[in-house]
This record gives structure tokens, sequence and C-alpha cells, in this order.
């Protein structure tokens, strides 16, 4: 009789662990991201980069790793102008405190700032990861010829509502605001 | 004396252990035929929800939730798909996000994001809109709104394909353009889910079109840290919603929306 307990109990707790456990587990070595992750494509016309982020969220990690993979292409946009890319070195800890010199090491700091026209995902991908979301992206920037029609017609967008801000049509909805806004702060509204 | 009696009369009481390890059987069994926590509905959508692409100008989907007063629900329903109208003519998009990052990853700080039309021509254009057909899927209502009667047989019901369409994973690249996709994930109320997904795949169109980054990277002692900051600014002309998809087993949203350059 106490044979059966012992084996229906760890029947019961097998059971419990592989239904109840969250799903499938991960194979072990199994890529987190598809093969495109880390072997991107070679095109003279784009510049690619890849990132990867994981959130509880699916929108974040998607916007985590949407944001890396953008900063990772202006990244390679600055490298490529030899433009604002700042790279240097600190000396840190320096003094006469024997621990602060044995702790010296060299702190890196980069700046980027660089504005983009046309990035987009190439291929992207999600999955759930224990009670989380892994997003991968594949990001593109069509740089040289690929670029030229969508940067023209953003600039004539840009061009447009330039024009509209400098309407008389919009100075007047500035006054008339600023009137409002006025009239409002009197009234202690 | 007392403990022994209440010791007594709760032994007699309780089910055997056999009985137990039957009651936890039973719910082990349970568990493993419904993975993942239960089965979650497949919701049958209208053909013209998922495939808003497909119709052609001239349509504009509308949400609300599912009141107890229908009458209610679609006026507003339609509301919402006049504004979704003069959305798709013209839209202006500011959006911003902050991350920091450590040893630990990236971290989001928040986002402001503004979506700004005309709101002069929602009035104008709700009422010469007509509730061409209403919906109610799950705790949701959807209206097509329009002049016209939309395309013969758009307005089956239709459960959403199983497999992802390949949209999912790879943004449709055609010449004169620019596609974004958009996400979310499953929120108590339906609409919530594909408003948040609809207005994700719109801020990324503003991502497209132009975005500002700055990024911030120290190293010091080898634990990284970072901030990163985007922003983006955008008119939007003629940006409209294509095709929807829901991912039923994992609980995801997407939306498909293009723009034309």
């Amino acid at each position: 009789m106490k044979g059966l307990y012992w084996t229906a109990g760890l029947l019961a707790a097998g059971l419990l662990v592989l239904s109840c456990g969250g799903g499938p587990p991960q194979g072990v070595g199994e890529a987190p991201c598809p093969e495109w992750f880390s072997n991107p494509p070679q095109d003279p016309d784009f510049l690619y980069a890849t990132a990867t982020a994981v959130s509880r969220d699916l929108q974040l990690a998607l916007n985590k790793a949407k944001t890396e993979a953008r900063a990772e292409l202006a990244s390679q946009l600055e490298v490529r102008m030899q433009g604002l890319r700042k790279k240097f070195d600190e000396e840190v800890g320096l003094g006469e405190d024997a621990q602060l010199l044995s702790m010296y090491t060299q702190a890196t700091k980069e700046v980027i700032s660089q504005v983009m026209v046309g990035s987009r995902i190439a291929k992207q991908y999600t999955k759930k990861e224990g009670t989380g979301w892994r997003a991968c992206v594949l990001m593109e920037l069509p740089i040289g010829a690929a670029n030229k029609a969508l940067v023209d017609r953003i600039k004539a967008n840009e061009q447009m509502y330039t024009r509209f801000r400098a309407s008389q049509t919009f100075k007047e909805l500035e006054e008339e605001v600023k009137k409002f806004e006025e009239y409002k702060k009197e009234h202690g509204m | 004396m007392a403990c022994e009696a209440r010791a007594g009369r709760e032994g007699s009481g309780r089910p055997g252990p056999l009985l137990r390890l039957l009651g936890w059987l039973l719910i082990c069994l349970g568990c493993a035929l419904a993975p993942g926590g239960g089965r979650v509905k497949v919701h049958r959508y209208p053909l013209w929800f998922l495939e808003q692409g497909k119709l052609g100008g001239g349509y504009a989907v509308g949400y609300s939730r599912a009141y107890a007063r229908r009458d209610t629900a679609v006026a507003e329903a339609l509301r919402d798909a006049a504004w979704r109208m003069v959305r798709s003519r013209k839209v202006y998009i500011e959006a911003e996000q902050g991350f920091t990052e450590d040893a630990l990853g990236k971290h989001f700080q928040g986002e402001r994001y503004r979506i700004l039309v005309d709101t002069s021509l929602v009035e104008a254009t709700a009422g010469g809109l007509e509730p061409l057909d209403v919906a109610e899927v799950g705790n949701m209502l959807i209206v097509l709104a329009g002049k016209e009667p939309p395309p013969e047989g758009y307005k089956v019901r239709v459960p959403v394909p199983s497999s992802a369409p390949s949209w999912t994973t790879k943004p449709p690249k055609r010449p004169g353009w620019v596609y974004a996709v958009g996400a979310a994930p499953r929120y108590f109320y339906l609409q919530n889910s594909w408003i948040y997904a609809e207005r994700d795949a719109y801020l990324e169109l503003a991502r497209i079109v132009g975005l500002k980054i700055w990024d911030l990277r120290k190293a010091l002692a080898g634990s990284p840290e970072g901030v990163q900051m985007t922003e983006s600014r955008a008119v939007l002309l003629g940006a409209e919603v294509v095709a929807r998809w829901e991912d039923v087993e994992k609980g995801a949203f997407y939306v498909l929306v293009r723009m034309p350059f």
C-alpha cells in the first residue's frame, strides 16, 4: 500500500512539473534569435544592425531592441562619416591613495548624436521567454541612392510643416492660445 | 483531551491519502490538458477588420467597448472611426523615448508622444459616415464606417489564421510605400490591444521618417553605463492600416500600417 502511495505521489509530482512548469523548457544551446541575427546581410546600399532585448512587456522588448539597433546604425553612420564620434580615455583613480591607484582603470566614453532617415525593420522575431518576451530585430538603413527618394519626400514634408509654422494662420493660432492661457491664469482656471 | 477530540473529528472528516493523491492527479491532468494556464478563446473577426488594406480608400474602422447599450457603443465607435479616417489623411506625430543601460541590461525610462490630427475635421467627417457593418468581438465592438458598402464577401466572420502572416516578421517592401508593424500584448479590454498596436505602428512610421538619436556610453572598471534618447517628429500623409493579426497562443496583437511616399 505504501509503495502505491509513493508511485502515485511521484507520478503526480512528475505531471505537475511537466504540465504546470511554464511550458516546455528551452532546449540547451538553443539560440535565442533566428539565424539572421548572427549573420546580417551585406549590401552596399544598406547599413544593417541587429539587436535583442527582453522585457515583461512585448512592446517594451521590441522598443528596446529597435532603439539598440538604431543606436548601432547611428554609430556605424558616424564611423562612416568620421564625424562627431568622440572616443576618449579618462584616467580614473589617480592620486596618492594606494588603493585607488591599484584600482586604476580606463574609462571609455562614447557619444553619438545622429539624425537618421529611413531606418526600418527588415526582420523581427518575438517569442515568449519565461514570463516575459524576447525581441530580436534586424534594422536596415538605406544609404546613398537607395535613400534618396525617401529623403526627398521627407524633406518635402518638413518644408510643408515649416511653411505652416511660418504662416499667418499659425501665428494667429499661437497668439489666441497665448491669450487664452493668460485668461485661464488670471481667472485661476 | 479537547485537542485529541478535535483531531479526531478532523481526521474522520478528511479524505483519505489515496483520495487526496487522486485529487492532485486530477489537477495535474487538468493542467496538462490546458498548457499555459488554459485555452484562450479564438475570436472570429470580420474580414474587413483583418484585411482592411484590401478594401481600398474611403473606409475606416472604429473601436469601442461593447457596452450594454449597443447604440451608445456604435456611436462611440463611429466617432472613433471618423478620427481614424482624419488621421489617415494627415497626422502630426511627436515621440520621445528614454533608456538607461547598466550591467543588467537596458532599462526603459519612459516615453512621451503626441498624435495630433485636425480635430475640426472629425466632426464633419463623422457626419458623412455610415456604419456599414458592426461586429461584437469579445468585449469589443468594432464598426466599419464609410459611404459605400464594402466589396462582396468582406462582411464574413473568420477566425484569425493560426500561423503568423509573413508581415509580422518581415514587413513588406513595395516601391512607393513605407510599411511599419506595431505590436501590443493582450489587455483585458480587447480594443486596447488593437488600439495600442495601431498606435505603436504609427509611432514606428514616424521613426522611419525621421529620428534623432543620442547615445552616451561609459565603461568604468568593466561595468557599462549608458543613456539613450530618441526623438521623432513627423507629418504622415495617407498613412493607413493594412492588416491585423492576433497571435492567440502567445497573446500578442500585430497591426501593419503603410504610408505612400
